[in-house]
């Protein structure tokens, strides 16, 4: 056995993480090469050294900062929505209002676009002044 | 979208993500903002998180991705150790006559550490996985999504400069 084909089923050995002891032709040359011998001392040294070293814990109050940062995180997404049943509501009676606005002015394309873009404008100043009211905060319902 | 309680992959993954992190990036400060990059990184990804793959599986990538970022911002100052000077050990240590090899105290466990961090990106991310995540070849290569060739490659380099670095580390004592 050469050396480099040596230190490779080593190194497979050490991957299997088992203290299983060299096969035969691995001992063989491993007694009659010494510089595989320092090779093998070594390299099991430092594979044992590698498998003890503890695990570094984090420090005492760094989880629970942890889990802090994320509920505080999540509180500064004030992201307001719009109530479900108000969404649809508000939607019904946009759409309601556009069309009666349709059939009593002049049918003027003109004029009905201009009302059209000042209703549409009114009602979203007015739900944003009631905002509080009707809408919420993602994964709150208010009232 | 599957229901997993953030808080409790908290409890379950901070302990091993930090102790991934403080391994790949060698002290206590990078560890606790990496670690806070990877469970940030979680919480918003939890959301679009299918189970393609195990939960274990993504959490870990995420922590090696977070690590290898942050080791690449800073690959000038802290991997010096790259695979040109370590080939030049190879003529300085192979034809000596070896000193003792006594790793067991403490000091040489903490320079055995140390080390880690100055091994290649993938090549530390290997060790690290393999020795102190307690992760297999298979998990890792999916983890990193390398061949299982690559990971042992990875693996076994990584061993050999470790051993060299501590060659070099002994040798400057003496």
């Amino acid at each position: 056995m050469i050396c480099t084909e040596y230190q490779k089923q080593l190194h497979n050995l050490l991957d299997n993480k088992s203290d299983a002891p060299l096969s035969d032709i691995m001992q063989e040359h491993n007694e009659s090469c010494r510089r595989c011998y320092d090779y093998t001392t070594s390299m099991l040294s430092l594979h044992r050294e590698l498998m003890r070293i503890p695990a570094v814990e984090p420090k005492a109050d760094f989880i629970e900062k942890l889990k802090l940062l994320e509920i505080t995180r999540k509180e500064k997404q004030l992201i307001f929505s719009w109530k479900p049943d108000v969404r649809r509501a508000a939607l019904f009676i946009s759409l309601a209002g556009l069309v009666l606005i349709a059939q009593w002015l002049p049918t003027n394309f003109t004029i009905f676009i201009n009302f059209s873009i000042l209703t549409i404008g009114l009602a979203s100043f007015i739900s944003t002044m009631l905002k509080p009211f009707f809408f919420e905060r993602n994964g709150n319902t208010a009232g | 979208m599957i229901d997993i309680n953030f808080q409790n992959i908290i409890d379950t993954f901070a302990a091993q993500v930090y102790n991934h992190t403080y391994r790949m990036l060698g002290n206590r400060e990078d560890a606790e903002e990496a670690t806070q990059d990877v469970f940030l990184k979680i919480s918003n990804g939890l959301k679009n998180f299918r189970g393609d793959a195990k939960l274990s599986t993504w959490i870990w990538r995420i922590t090696a991705n977070v690590c290898l970022t942050r080791i690449s911002k800073k690959s000038g100052k802290t991997r010096p150790f790259n695979d040109d000077e370590l080939e030049d050990l190879n003529d300085v240590y192979d034809n000596q006559i070896n000193p003792e090899w006594n790793l067991i105290i403490q000091e040489e466990r903490e320079k055995l550490i140390h080390f880690i961090s100055k091994l290649s990106a993938r090549e530390s991310t290997v060790i690290t996985m393999f020795y102190f995540d307690g992760l297999d070849y298979n998990e890792i290569s999916n983890i990193l999504d390398l061949p299982m060739g690559s990971v042992a490659t990875a693996l076994h380099r990584g061993r050999e400069k470790l051993r060299k670095l501590f060659l070099l580390e002994e040798g400057k004592e003496i």
